[in-house]
Order: C-alpha cells, then structure tokens, then sequence
C-alpha cells in the first residue's frame, strides 16, 4: 500500500514534469512515449542503479591500486562525502518542486497522519540509485580490506546519502518557502553558486581522487583525529566494532532528528507552497519587446532552480578549458576558452525554449512576430556564455595581456552560435511557437555551428585579427534575418 | 424538435438594430487531425455589442474565441475582426483585441507587476497610459496587496483578476471573454458585469461565453447558442425564449441542446441511489 502510494506520487511528479516540457506536451505521441519510459518507478530506479553503478566504475581503481591498505579506507571516506551533498541537494530542490506541483494535495483530504513520510520516501527512493555511485569502490574496498569493511563501507555510503537527505528535509523545512522575499537576490546566487558546485562535482571528484591519492598519508592523521564526524568517521572501517558502534550513534540521532523533521514536513506541505511577500510594491518598467523577452526569461529563470540549472549549464562546460587556459597563459589557450564557449553557447537552447512551459500560451495572445521572439531569446541564450566569457577573459589577461585579443569573439561569437542555432530550429516556421528538436536540425545546427567555430579557429592561424570581421559578418547576417 | 428550424426563424426576426459588423464571422470551420470542431458558424458581432455565446462543454466555444482572438488559425472560412482578416494578419488582430481565457494562463513566478509590465512592453503601451490603468484596475478588483507576490502563489480569484486586467491593459477595441466571471467572488463578478457595460457604451465589440445563464440573459443583447461546432440559434435572450417556448434562458439552452430529457433522468436515477 505505502508503496502504491510513493508509485503513484512518482508517475504524478513524471507526469507533471513532462507536461511542462514544452517540447513534448505539444506532440502528444511524443509526450506518451516519454511518459512510459520514464513514468515506471521500478524501471527508473532499476536503469538508474545499472548508469551509476557503471559511473562508479571510475572510483574502483583509486581505492584498489592504493599499496597501504589504509590509504584505501581514507580514500574511500573521503568519496564518501558525495552521497551526502548529492542527497543533501537534490532533497532540498526536489522537495520543493514536488510540493510545489501540488502531489499532496488529493493526500489532504484523506485521513492521513504523517504525510510527511510520502514525500520523503519518493525522494529518498529517487535518490537510492546515485548512491550505487560508491557500490565499486566498496567492492575495491572489500577485495582490500576484507568483506566486513566492504559491507561496513558501503553502509556508511547509505548513512551518507541518509544525513544528506534528513538535512535537506531539515533545510527545505526551516528555509523552503517560494522564491521571493527579503533576500531573494542572495537566494537566487547561493542557488546558482550550489548549481555549479553540484554540476562541477565531476570534475572536483577527478580533483578529489588524485588530491587524497597523493597526499593520504598527510590526511590519514586528520581523518583518525577527527574519526567521530562524518565523513571521516567512515575510515573506521578497518576497526569493524568501532564503525558498527559509530553507524547505530549516527543511526539513532539522524533518525530522531529525521522523525521529527517529517512530522512538521506535513505541517508544511498542508499549508501549501508558502506565499512569500517580496517587500514593497514593485514598479512597473516597460522595455523594447525583446528584451522584455529575455527579463521575463531571467526573472523566471532564478526562480526555478531546473531552469536556472539549463542556463548556467554552458559555465559548467568551460571550466575545463578555462582550467587549461590558466594553465598555460598562451593566447591559443583564451582563444580555445572563447571558442569552447562559442559551442556551448548553442546548447542553451533546450533551457531557453523551456522557460516558458504551459504560460507559452501567453505568448500567442499577445501581438508577438517571430522575429522579436527570436531576437529575445538570443538575449536570453547568450547573456550568461557573454558574461563569463568576457570576465573569464578579462582574468585571464591578467596573466598574459596579449589573450585581450580574443576579448571581442567573446562578445561577438556566442551571437553568432545561438542565433545560427534559432535560425536552423526555426526554419520554416513563421508564426510564435515551439520548433520540433529533430535529429536533422539538431546535425544542422552541429554542422553550421562548426562552420563558424572551424572558420573562426581557421582565420585566426591565418591571420589573428581575421577571425573578428568573419563572426561579425554571421552576426550581422543573422540579425538582418532576425530584423526583417 | 428541429433545432435548426427554430434558428432559422430566430436569426429572421433578430430584435437588436444593427449597427457596423466590428466582428463578421463566415462559415467557420475547424478541424483538429479528423475531428472537426466548428462546422460553419456565421454570426456578425455589432459596434457595441454584447454577444454570447453559449453551448455546452465541448460544444467548440473555446475553439471560436481562439479564432475570434487570433490564436489559433481557423482550418475554412472566414473571421475579420475591424476590418482585419485573423487568417492573414493575427498579429494586428492581437493588438485591437483583448483575449480572456477561461483558466488564467500566467507566467506563475512573476509577479503581477512584473507580468502587466511585460505585456506592457510586448504590446508598445505608453508607460504614464500603463501606470493609469493598472492603477485603476489593480484598485477596482482590489488586488492592490497581492503586486508583489509570485502569481502562482496566489489563490484561483486572484489569478483570473491578474488575467482579466492583463487583457484590458491596452483598451481593446473588441473584448474576448471565454467564461472570464468563473471563479470571481460576486464583488468582482460586478465590477466585472459594469466594466463591461461601460465597454459597450464606449462602443466596443463583446463576445461573450458563460455557463451562468443568469448572467448571459442580464448582460448580453443577443446570445447564439453553439452545439456540436455548429450554431443552432441565435436571437436576444427574449427572442430565445419566445420561440422556443420557455420562460427562462436555462430552459431554452436545456431544449435546444437537447438535454432536457437527459438532465432529468440522470437526476431522477441520482435521487433513487442516495
């Protein structure tokens, strides 16, 4: 029964999640071949487990090939934080979208006590598989240290996704009200600061992994100094009794604190999403169509963290050349960065089509041409890529003022991207709506946008002040295309 | 009955005096895939004009203020409102013509401010204009306290006030209303009823569509009533009445769309299981 229940808050929540996509509620042979696949629990949860089991995979070798079998163990604990932050994050985020969709509310009117446990069990559950993430480091784990520490390994993997989870139960409890309000500027920035720290978890665990390989004799000390917190606490493997002592304590005063949380959780969920004043009465600002456009898209945005998440995205992408930019200093480096941002850039698209969701309907009542639409969006999808292009390459001058030469692709280059990509999703359509993302405009865009990136790569070695004219010439083309 | 006879000779004997046809429907078809929803429907709506259009669910109401408001395309026929013809130009229908729906569709995490600001800049209004009549209209629905919160916050009431005073932030000169009075409290429902009388004085176009038929008979001049995606009558509501021989407009809705019989039944069978 209780299982029934979290099933059907989960195919509700798939449901719902897809309806909003504005790419799939539009086609609805679309939207019901997504819906069964992903609208199944058991068939997630299952396909879920074997993607980060496999992920896990990579974690294998540095708890293995560590000669001290110590090593393994505090290597081990220190991969042990991810659960927690991974719990941590996508309970806080998610508790508020499932509340906000309104899953609970056929829940209200029937005699149930605790609610509460619904929605922790439905976030719990979802987010069971990522914790299978550590499944072959502790294998690595046991095949070191033996089958118990193994075991034990693994336990403290699940306490660490437990505490994430109670915590973000805890935090969406005390802080989870709508966005808005007193501070909503600095909610709005440590939102998009935790976005990027959670996206850019892969490269920190590549940083992490050869970090305490390198250094765990140092860390062995700190970690049996400190063996009481977690997740130092979990190095205690390779003394059985002392964990197993250890996991019952964090057992008993987590789940005490758990219990309590869930019950005023359904306190919470009864009064529905909050209303949060935002202070004061706002003042009406008028602004040219398109970039009306784009506020109405970035006040949105940083209101909804998915969305928020699809926006920031191509920052997330370029920290690996940025990295490398800063390594090396040369001027081919910042233009690989501006290049690398030229492409990313062009993903923003699926984000920015998305903002809308069901309100897109707003949008064709009101005398709106195509071509204010495109240009809006173009403001929309390159603002964030421009910004940190620019910033990054300003930083980067710092180092090597001659990387200044590539300031101006970094304004000019993710227009010409973003708009080829519009362009090409927007072929053959004349009229406000959702283009349909095929495999074909999907190559085209790839193709073009390679065009203009090799061309601009190309016209650089040649001659380096030839890259400029060239992508000012795309982005005159495309915004004479987008003026007409 | 015949239901179509009884148009005929209704449409003959229409009551109201015509004035300028400021929306001339044509022979209005649609269809969706292989479903056709709108069959032909012709009606003209006159300058200063409150027309209704009733019909029951499905019937292809929502469908025609889709059209009549440029949103969607109609699939035959023709719809030219002022003058503008919606197939060719929807765009420039959009601008003279305030669009209504029946569930409010907002942007839910902006606030109502920041939403009458943005469709203030989408439609080109003059800020002082803007301020006026948000000023105005923020104070007659008395929303004044709700500005700065996230609309999808706000309960169902509030959220069609937000919508109705989106679609008359920059004066239309024709009005769509798909059942805009569901979920108003019967304040604003009033507000609503004399907002719209003062429209028709002003000479603007109504069009109409409700399930309240008390409110249809009190305040529209000439009703057509839509059944199946085709218009089986139309008259005032007492033409309506007269020739259908009924006393009130509930009766004469229930006869033509042939669901007297219906309702009383299933009432009867609802009776014997409670």
């Amino acid at each position: 029964m209780e299982w029934e229940i979290v099933n059907v808050l989960y195919r509700e929540m798939t449901y719902k999640r897809l309806r909003a996509n504005p790419q799939l509620s539009t086609d609805w042979n679309k939207f019901i071949k997504a819906f069964k696949r992903s609208g199944s629990l058991k068939r997630t949860l299952l396909s879920q487990s074997i993607l980060f089991g496999i992920f896990g995979l990579m974690l294998f070798p540095g708890v293995y090939y560590v000669k001290d079998p110590s090593g393994s163990a505090v290597i081990y604990a220190s991969y042990c934080l991810l659960p927690l932050i991974m719990a941590l994050y996508g309970t806080a985020v998610t508790a508020q979208y499932a509340i906000s969709l309104g899953l609970f509310e056929p829940l209200l009117s029937l005699p149930v006590r605790v609610g509460g446990k619904y929605l922790s069990a439905l976030l719990l559950i979802t987010e069971l598989p990522s914790t299978l993430f550590l499944l072959p480091p502790a294998v690595a784990l046991s095949l070191k240290l033996g089958p118990v520490a193994g075991v034990l390994g693994f336990a403290w993997a699940l306490m660490g996704a437990f505490i994430g989870h109670t915590l973000g139960l805890l935090i969406y409890d005390r802080f989870g009200k709508a966005s808005g309000g007193k501070f909503s500027g600095l909610k709005t920035a440590f939102k998009a600061f935790g976005i990027l720290l959670v996206m850019s978890l892969f490269y920190g665990l590549n940083y992490l992994q050869r970090y305490v390989a390198s250094h765990y004799e140092t860390l062995k000390g700190v970690f049996e100094r400190y063996s009481v917190a977690y997740p130092f606490s979990v190095s205690t493997v390779e003394k059985p009794l002392l964990s197993l002592g250890l996991l019952a304590v964090y057992g008993l005063v987590i789940g005490a604190v758990y219990v309590l949380t869930v019950r005023r959780l359904w306190r919470r969920i009864s009064e529905g999403t909050a209303t949060e004043r935002r202070g004061g009465r706002a003042r009406l600002s008028l602004h040219s169509p398109a970039l009306a456009l784009a506020l109405k898209d970035f006040k949105i945005a940083t209101r909804n963290t998915s969305l928020l998440t699809g926006l920031l995205m191509p920052v997330v992408v370029i920290i690996p050349s940025l990295a490398g930019a800063l390594k090396s200093g040369s001027e081919g480096s910042a233009l690989g960065f501006v290049l690398a941002v030229g492409w990313t850039s062009a993903i923003a698209i699926d984000a920015v089509l998305k903002i809308d969701g069901r309100a897109f309907e707003v949008l064709h009542s009101l005398p709106l041409s195509l071509r204010t639409f495109l240009r809006g969006k173009l403001v929309t999808m390159t603002t964030v890529p421009i910004t940190a292009g620019l910033l990054a390459v300003m930083g980067l001058s710092l180092r090597n003022p001659g990387s200044l030469k590539v300031l101006p692709l970094a304004l000019f280059l993710p227009v010409a991207t973003a708009g080829t990509t519009l362009t090409v999703f927007y072929w053959g359509i004349r009229e406000v709506a959702l283009p349909q993302t095929t495999w074909k405009k999907m190559l085209l865009a790839l193709l073009a946008n390679g065009i203009i990136i090799g061309g601009t790569a190309g016209l650089w070695y040649v001659e380096w002040f030839l890259s400029l004219p060239f992508v000012l010439l795309v982005d005159v083309l495309l915004l004479w295309h987008l003026s007409r | 009955m015949n239901v179509s006879s009884h148009r005929k000779v209704i449409k003959e004997s229409a009551e109201f005096t015509p004035g300028g046809g400021v929306i001339e429907v044509e022979n209005l078809v649609k269809r969706f895939g292989g479903k056709v929803a709108l069959k032909g429907i012709s009606f003209t709506v006159r300058d200063g004009e409150i027309y209704g259009l009733l019909g029951p669910n499905g019937s292809g109401k929502s469908t025609t203020m889709r059209i009549l408001a440029g949103i969607i395309p109609p699939s035959d026929g023709k719809v030219v409102v002022e003058g503008i013809d919606v197939a060719e130009n929807p765009i420039e229908v959009k601008r003279i013509v305030g669009y209504i729906p029946e569930t409010p569709v907002l942007y839910e995490s902006l606030t109502p401010v920041e939403f009458f600001s943005f469709v203030g800049s989408i439609r080109g209004i003059p800020k002082g204009e803007l301020e006026e009549r948000v000023e105005r209209l923020v104070k007659a629905f008395g929303i004044e306290e709700y500005l700065g919160e996230l609309i999808g916050t706000l309960s169902f009431g509030t959220q069609q006030k937000v919508s109705i005073i989106a679609g008359l932030l920059h004066d239309p000169k024709a009005l769509i209303l798909d059942e805009a009075i569901n979920g108003l409290d019967p304040k604003s429902a009033r507000i609503m009823k004399e907002l719209l009388n003062g429209f028709k004085e002003e000479g603007k176009s109504i069009v109409f569509s409700t399930h309240i038929l008390a409110v249809a008979e009190a305040l529209c001049d000439r009703i057509g009533i839509i059944y199946n995606g085709e218009l089986i009558a139309e008259g005032t509501p007492e033409e309506l009445k007269r020739f259908a021989h009924e006393e009130s407009l509930e009766d004469v809705f229930l006869k033509l769309t042939e669901s007297q019989e219906e309702v009383s039944s299933l009432v009867r069978a609802l009776r014997e299981a409670f």
